[in-house]
Formats: structure tokens, C-alpha cells, sequence
């Protein structure tokens, strides 16, 4: 018996071992080819995620908030106005993000769906923003809107402005990027005023008080003045001379309370001299408005005009790029790169900059403490 | 024989999945210039054209992108030959000639809309704008 079990034990080992040597290359690259399209057919999990913020000393009662109870982070996060994709509503909320910027949608629901998203659960409210400067309409399925050059009274500007801030408001927005103040529109001949520059300084001005009297933050823009005049595809961040004139519907849009100036990515220079860099990075220009202008001051979308192509090509250049931005005196910083974690990466960078005292955080404060109070926010701390 | 095959495909699938990891820049490497090669090489091949009623205009791509973010959709229109921006010098000296086939909109029978070719919208792309093609 014992002899059979040797003879049957030994041909089994052989079997095996001979099946081993001519299926184990097989059974291994099988094994391997299944590992890697396991690997490689999971969907990606996005690996960027933001707890909700519980160190907010906010009282809803009083609308009291006591900005010592915010990070170094989350007061960068509220100088950043970015897109308001839906689907980051949540991320955004928890980030601290100070405001986005909703694009066209077909329909009235459809906007105050989306807002609602934003509002719903946001510890600090967001500015809720759009692009309606006439010309281009992102209420059109709607709403009509003349252009701007297309408005040919000051009493026209103010009813205008009403008017749309009127439906703005009932849609939930609380902040437009308009009117252009710009004297003249090259680049789509359809964003300026018409008239003389204290023409386009009155319109401007009605318009404005038309919106901000029902509740919309108006943006004086693109200080100072010249930025739909000067075109060049060859080049990217071009240079402009400003006159006196392309100033006076600035000095009148915000003599007469405009909550906002946007800057220019233009490299000035004439009545307003940015020292050959441009314009939204130039500490020297932003004071130059702080001493006439207490309102909010926003940079100019920072993707446009290829604002990067002034740094020389560098691995650092990006770097550079925010740490100017912050540092200039920039109240509002507009990215709207769709990516959250992107808008993450640039808050790291500016974080990383104070904390190297590149940055003084109490320059940060200011600018948190005046968009807190435009937000209508009472602070403290 | 099929050991070779395998041995293909498990090779394939490990090349896929390092060029995957590698487009993964995270945090705060995730600003990089080197992705601006590719970017340079879209930039100079794309063309964008605001219509507003008869007038036309032609847009740089960093003011194209910003503008495109802003419309509702874009929609593929099989390509349309934009003629009238002939007598138009604003750099794009070719427009005529040039098939578009992309208009983007805030409503879709606006009297202002932008047309644009395919370079320019994954230039955006590229850029990290949002721009909307159904």
C-alpha cells in the first residue's frame, strides 16, 4: 500500500511540477495583465478634498465675525473670487472661497438653482458674481440688455442700471463686473459708452447708482482706462499711455461710491505710471488708488492676456506671479481656472509667502476686513 | 506564442498606467511651466472671431478664453467659412480663408456669438478654462 502511495505521490509531483514549468509564465503574465487593467480601469478619485471649517467664530444673529478665528488659509480664500462650477459648490463653501463668478444659463430657474447651491451651507456668504456689461449677455434667454454703446442718456444709464439691478438681485447676485469705464472699446466695439469723456463719466456713474441702489455692487473697470484700445496678438501684455482724460470717469465712478475697481494687466505709463510692469502687479499704482479709493480693488482676470508671459520663463514663474499679485495691494483676486485644486495650489503658494514674510498678513487682513464689510459682514478680532 | 501576447499587453498596460501617474501633478507642483510647450504650439494655430451683427472681430486667445468661459454653449457647426473678416487686420491675416467650425453662445440665436477652431478651444481647455462644447 505505502508503495502505491510513493509511486501515485511522485507522479503527482511531477505532474504538477511539469504543469508548473509549462502554465506558470502564462498564469503569471495573466496575473499581472489583470492587476494592471484593474489598476488602470479604476475611475481616478480625486484626491483634493476640504474638511467643513468648524474654527469660525461667526454670529449669525449679530453678523459678527471674528476674523482672529480664521486661518492664514481661509483669509486668502476669501480674496479669491474663482468659477462657480456646481459641482465644486461644496469644496468651495468648505475652502472659504470668497466669491464665484456664474456664466450664462438658459433660464431664471436655472440661474437661482445654481446660486442656491453656492448660498446653501456657506459658513461665510460668497459674492456672487457675472459678467453683464452689455454687448455680450449672459441673461439673454431672458433679458435684454442694450450695449453700452448703445445707451445714449445719463437718464437712460440710471433706468438701465435699475433695471438690471433689479433682475440681478431677484436672480441672487450680489456683485456685477460692470460698467466698462474704458472711453472706447476696440477690441469688440460694443463695451464702451459713447461720448466725451465727461459724457461717458456721467453714464458711467447713473449706471452704477442705478445698480447699486438696488443692491448690486457695481466694478468700475479696467483702471486706468486703455485696455480695450490696445491690441497686439504678437504681444500679450501690452503697453498703453494714459492721458488725464482716460481718467475721468474713474475719479467720478469713484468719487461717486462705486464699490469696486478693477485693475488693468496693462503696462502704463503718461498720468498714471505702473514702473514698467503691469499695471495688477504694480504696488506702486494700487496705492496710487488707495489714496483716492476706499472700495474693493480687483485684479483683472489673471488668465488673461497671458499676465505669466511678463515673467521670463522660469520653473518659479507661477510662484512669482501670485506673490505679486497678493502683494501688490490686490484686494479680489479673479482665477477662474476651473480646477479647485489649482485654486488650492495658488493659496499654498501666497500662504507659503507670508509665513517667509514676503507678504505682511496684516496687509492680508485689510483686504479681508474690506471684503467682510462689502459682504455687509460686521468684524471683529 | 500567447506568453509574447501577454507579455505585449502587460507591457502596454504598465507604460499606460505611468503616463496616467505622471499627468497627475498635485498641489503645489501642479503650476508648472513645462506644460506650456504643448499650450504654445495650440496658441499659435488658434483663431477666434467675435460676430456682433455685420461686424466682426478677431480675438486674441487669452481674451478669446476668458469671453468663451462666459457663453452658455459651444456647438461643432461643421465648419464655417468666415469671410467678411477679409478686410479685418488684427493680426490673424488669414481669417478669409480659415473654416471655424465651433460658435459659442449666451443664447442660441443671440446676434452675438464667437466662432472659433478647434486649437483654440483645447487651448482653453489647456488654460484651465470651463468652456462648454455639446
Amino acid at each position: 500500500m505505502s508503495s502505491w502511495n510513493k509511486i501515485w505521490s511522485k507522479s503527482l509531483k511531477n505532474s504538477w511540477m511539469k504543469n508548473w514549468v509549462e502554465y506558470g509564465p502564462t498564469f503569471f503574465l495573466i496575473a499581472v495583465v489583470l492587476s494592471l487593467s484593474v489598476l488602470t480601469f479604476i475611475p481616478e478619485k480625486s484626491e483634493f478634498y476640504v474638511e467643513e471649517p468648524n474654527n469660525i467664530l461667526f454670529d449669525s444673529e449679530t453678523n459678527t465675525l471674528d476674523l482672529s478665528s480664521l486661518t492664514l488659509k481661509q483669509k486668502l480664500a476669501q480674496m479669491v473670487i474663482t468659477y462657480g462650477k456646481e459641482s465644486n459648490a461644496e469644496i468651495y463653501q468648505n475652502m472659504l472661497i470668497g466669491g464665484v463668478f456664474i456664466d450664462a444659463r438658459p433660464s431664471k430657474s436655472s440661474f437661482k438653482r445654481s446660486i442656491q447651491k453656492f448660498k446653501d451651507k456657506a459658513v461665510v456668504p460668497f459674492f456672487i458674481t457675472l459678467d453683464l456689461e452689455g454687448c455680450l449677455n449672459p441673461l439673454e434667454n431672458f433679458y435684454n440688455h442694450p450695449a453700452l454703446k448703445d445707451i445714449s442718456t445719463q437718464m437712460d444709464a440710471h433706468v438701465i442700471g435699475a433695471e438690471t439691478g433689479y433682475i440681478l438681485k431677484e436672480l441672487g447676485f450680489n456683485l456685477n463686473f460692470a460698467p466698462v469705464v474704458d472711453l472706447e472699446d476696440k477690441i469688440m466695439g460694443c463695451r464702451s459708452f459713447i461720448g466725451t469723456p465727461e459724457e461717458i463719466a456721467s453714464k458711467a456713474s447713473s449706471y452704477i447708482s442705478g445698480l447699486q441702489e438696488q443692491g448690486i455692487m457695481a466694478v468700475a473697470k479696467h483702471y486706468p482706462g486703455k485696455t480695450l484700445d490696445s491690441y497686439d496678438s504678437h504681444q500679450t501684455v501690452v503697453q498703453a499711455v494714459i492721458s488725464a482724460d482716460d481718467l475721468v470717469p474713474f475719479r467720478e465712478a469713484m468719487s461717486k461710491g462705486v464699490s469696486a475697481v478693477m485693475v488693468s494687466h496693462l503696462i502704463v505709463s503718461g498720468e498714471v505710471d505702473s514702473s514698467a510692469k503691469p499695471s495688477v502687479i504694480s504696488g506702486e499704482l494700487i496705492k496710487r488708488i488707495k489714496q483716492e479709493f476706499s472700495g474693493l480693488i480687483i485684479t483683472d482676470e489673471i488668465g488673461m492676456l497671458g499676465l505669466v508671459s511678463y515673467y521670463p520663463p522660469h520653473p518659479e514663474v507661477y510662484t512669482q506671479l501670485f506673490t505679486d499679485l497678493f502683494s501688490a495691494g490686490n484686494d479680489l483676486i479673479l482665477n477662474f481656472d476651473r480646477s479647485p485644486e489649482r485654486i488650492n495650489g495658488m493659496i499654498e503658494i501666497v500662504e507659503r509667502a507670508v509665513r517667509e514674510g514676503k507678504i505682511s498678513e496684516e496687509r492680508i487682513d485689510n483686504s479681508v476686513r474690506k471684503i467682510l464689510t462689502a459682504k455687509g459682514i460686521r468684524v471683529v478680532g | 506564442m500567447i506568453n509574447l501576447v501577454l507579455f505585449i499587453i502587460a507591457v502596454s498596460l504598465g507604460v499606460n498606467l505611468l503616463t496616467k501617474d505622471s499627468l497627475n501633478l498635485t498641489g503645489k507642483s501642479i503650476y508648472s511651466w513645462d506644460q506650456n510647450l504643448d499650450q504654445a504650439v495650440l496658441k499659435a494655430e488658434a483663431k477666434c472671431v467675435f460676430n456682433n451683427q455685420e461686424e466682426q472681430f478677431s480675438l486674441s486667445p487669452e481674451q478669446c478664453c476668458y469671453q468663451l468661459l462666459k457663453q452658455y454653449a459651444c456647438v461643432g457647426q461643421g465648419g464655417e467659412l468666415v469671410s467678411a473678416a477679409a478686410s479685418l487686420d488684427l493680426g490673424f491675416s488669414s481669417i478669409s480663408e480659415t473654416l471655424l467650425g465651433i460658435k459659442c453662445y449666451t443664447a442660441e440665436d443671440s446676434e452675438q456669438y464667437f466662432t472659433l477652431n478647434k486649437e483654440m478651444l483645447d487651448y482653453c481647455w489647456s488654460e484651465g478654462y470651463d468652456v462648454k462644447l455639446e
